[in-house]
């Protein structure tokens, strides 16, 4: 991971803002977040529903629909997203980077089998060879076996409503690799699923991601999740980076006040408590993001200026965060 | 799908034929005869009961009932009380007519509806579909036959163009077939344009993107197989659609079909030919139906024929 961080980022966000016309009142739910992914590594970009992390996922690979505008630039391969051509974004979907979502059967084609499908997503890959549909096939049936999907020939002819949900998330990312992307965007691709089902594609990611060399970047909500699967993690609040680094020294020393409320409202197997910690309040909607710090009304930690004035980068060695007052060693929550 | 399926389905639209016929038979007997409108006010009494006993009128409606069964059981609909020729050669001779307006109709009005309904869809809070959509709302709100009057006042009586009634010629068939197209087309370009709006706002159209298909490939490949599912269900109501367009466009348009027949023989009580067109009708709505049915399991693999019917 050290040799990840001298690498040159596969992706680059810099100072990323997005918005959708017409609502929220024109203000951004996403305001100036700036990360980058390394080839290779798996990015886990946890918060709360609300957070904007799938939003900057979505846009990303420009998929924000109609009414979304951007700021700022993503940079993958030299090549702006935001700002490059329609016919350059189509080339980078599914090639260059491709994404699976939250509740697979939904994102899957009601009306159309598993196998057509996933020769769909390998014949744009190869469009420019002619070959047998014979061969497709066979490539589709070691796709569907590399994900673990048991009895492939037999699921190619079915369709998604025939399937249980971890098989047609596995069969979503089999669909996902038949470009052999360098990066794969999951926007919480387990949360929808129980956890034992849950824990199998997790392994899945990991092991895809080091046999293919393909970075990854995980959302989720869930810090546990983060923990066993990410190498570097970005926790993200009301739109805003909050913090970044190494996930053993965010999560096991959190710098953020935000961080540690989110840690310490985490139930845990290893301590009793009578009753879950809670970090008091909601989520601020778009409408109310403050000038400063999105969590300074919900902070143990807020001092006068948290709420007008955004709070400069700290960088400390591989990691960096956002905060005035930051977490001092030992504190605790409430 | 299997036989059995089949049959049960035949079987049950055999049974809804009968009940409409049934339903039309008595509706007719109780409300007049045709007595008055063959002979006329000043007929004898003995010319009027010499007539009802030749054509069984004096007898107790159940018995008319089941003779009326017997007899088309074994093929013999009746004879026409006005033309005194079998009430099915009078419907035949009026259905080459009906059919070509209809199936001149048909075309434009899936062509001419399903295609704007499509642009207004893809151009969606533009202005192509504002206009699309103003004049969709503006045919769909029109019934036909003041759409049939305002082109006439247009075309035949101000501009002179085209001639008001009658058949024959090329000309004889524009007004009646735009009349039919304006209504129908508007209901299948609203039809087709929220289907289309619903189904590409789905998640596995962000799919279809995200493996990296242009938006065109997207919505020709997986927008419009999911589009289709519910404009086919629409297709099932359109025959009856068409068939009171029909009634209504060759009454205003004096158009020698099936319709007008039909509204003729209700007002002469020509009981036999208002039974044949109504087991025609309900026999085109039955079979629609059942098409939509089988089309509607090979378009969605979720809705199960035969498990659907279970």
């Amino acid at each position: 991971m050290a040799a990840n961080q001298k690498d040159e980022p596969l992706l680059e966000i810099k100072n990323l803002s997005v918005g959708f016309n017409g609502a929220h009142k024109g203000k951004p739910v996403v305001c100036g977040v700036s990360m980058k992914v390394h080839p290779g590594e798996i990015l886990g970009l946890v918060g709360e529903s609300g957070s904007g992390k799938s939003v900057t996922c979505y846009s990303v690979v420009r998929l924000l629909g109609e009414r979304g505008w951007t700021e700022g630039e993503v940079i993958f391969d030299n090549k702006d997203t935001l700002s490059c051509l329609e016919s350059d974004i189509v080339a980078i979907r599914g090639r260059e980077i491709a994404m699976i979502f939250q509740d697979a059967q939904s994102f899957l084609n009601p009306v159309q089998t598993v196998g057509s499908q996933l020769t769909e997503a390998l014949m744009l890959k190869k469009d420019l060879e002619k070959r047998s549909s014979d061969i497709f096939r066979k490539e589709a049936v070691k796709l569907l076996t590399e994900v673990g999907i048991p009895d492939p020939e037999r699921r190619m002819g079915e369709y998604p409503h025939q399937l249980s949900g971890g098989q047609n998330q596995r069969v979503m990312i089999a669909i996902m690799l038949a470009g052999d992307p360098r990066l794969l965007i999951a926007d919480e691709p387990t949360t929808a699923l129980d956890v034992t089902i849950q824990a199998q594609i997790l392994r899945l990611l990991k092991k895809l991601c080091k046999e293919r060399n393909m970075a990854i970047i995980l959302v989720t909500h869930d810090l546990g999740v983060i923990a066993e699967t990410c190498e570097r993690t970005v926790v993200m609040y009301g739109g805003k980076v909050m913090e970044c680094g190494p996930v053993e020294d965010v999560l096991v020393n959190p710098k953020h006040p935000y961080t540690l409320g989110l840690l310490s409202s985490k139930p845990r197997i290893d301590k009793k408590v009578k009753k879950l910690n809670t970090i008091e309040g909601v989520v601020p909607s778009p409408e109310n993001f403050p000038e400063g710090c999105p969590f300074y009304d919900r902070c143990i930690n807020v001092t006068d200026k948290c709420k007008d004035i955004s709070p400069p980068i700290v960088i400390e060695g591989m990691r960096h965060y956002f905060c005035f007052n930051p977490v001092k060693e030992g504190m605790v929550w409430k | 799908m299997n036989s059995s399926y089949l049959i049960r389905k035949v079987l049950r639209a055999m049974l809804t034929v009968l009940m409409v016929t049934t339903f039309v038979f008595l509706i007719l007997r109780l409300s007049g005869d045709p007595t008055v409108s063959v002979l006329g006010l000043e007929a004898s009494p003995e010319a009027v009961e010499a007539f009802r006993a030749k054509w069984g009128l004096d007898q107790p409606v159940r018995v008319q009932y089941f003779d009326f069964i017997k007899n088309a059981l074994h093929g013999d609909l009746g004879v026409s009380i006005l033309e005194g020729k079998p009430a099915l050669e009078t419907v035949a001779a009026r259905l080459p007519d009906t059919l070509i307006l209809m199936i001149i109709t048909t075309v434009l009005t899936f062509v001419v509806g399903i295609s704007s309904g499509l642009l207004a869809s893809l151009y969606h809070n533009s202005n192509k579909d504002r206009i699309i959509m103003l004049f969709a709302v503006a045919g769909y709100s029109m019934p036909t036959f003041v759409v049939g009057v305002l082109l006439v006042m247009f075309f035949s009586v101000t501009l002179g163009w085209l001639p008001s009634s009658g058949s024959g010629t090329w000309a004889h068939f524009i007004l009646p077939v735009l009349t039919m197209t304006i209504v129908e087309a508007a209901i299948f370009a609203r039809f087709t344009r929220s289907a289309m709006l619903e189904v590409l706002y789905q998640p596995y159209m962000k799919t279809a993107l995200a493996k990296g298909l242009s938006w065109w490939q997207a919505v020709r490949r997986h927008a419009l197989p999911n589009a289709a599912i519910p404009v086919v269900t629409i297709m099932g109501f359109w025959v009856g659609l068409i068939i009171a367009g029909a009634v209504i466009t060759e009454s205003i348009f004096g158009w020698p079909g099936v319709g007008r027949l039909l509204v003729y023989s209700v007002k002469h009580r020509d009981y036999n030919v208002v039974q044949v067109i109504v087991i025609f009708i309900s026999c085109s709505m039955v079979i629609t139906n059942l098409t939509v049915d089988i089309l509607y399991g090979l378009l969605d693999p979720r809705v199960s024929v035969v498990k659907g019917d279970q």
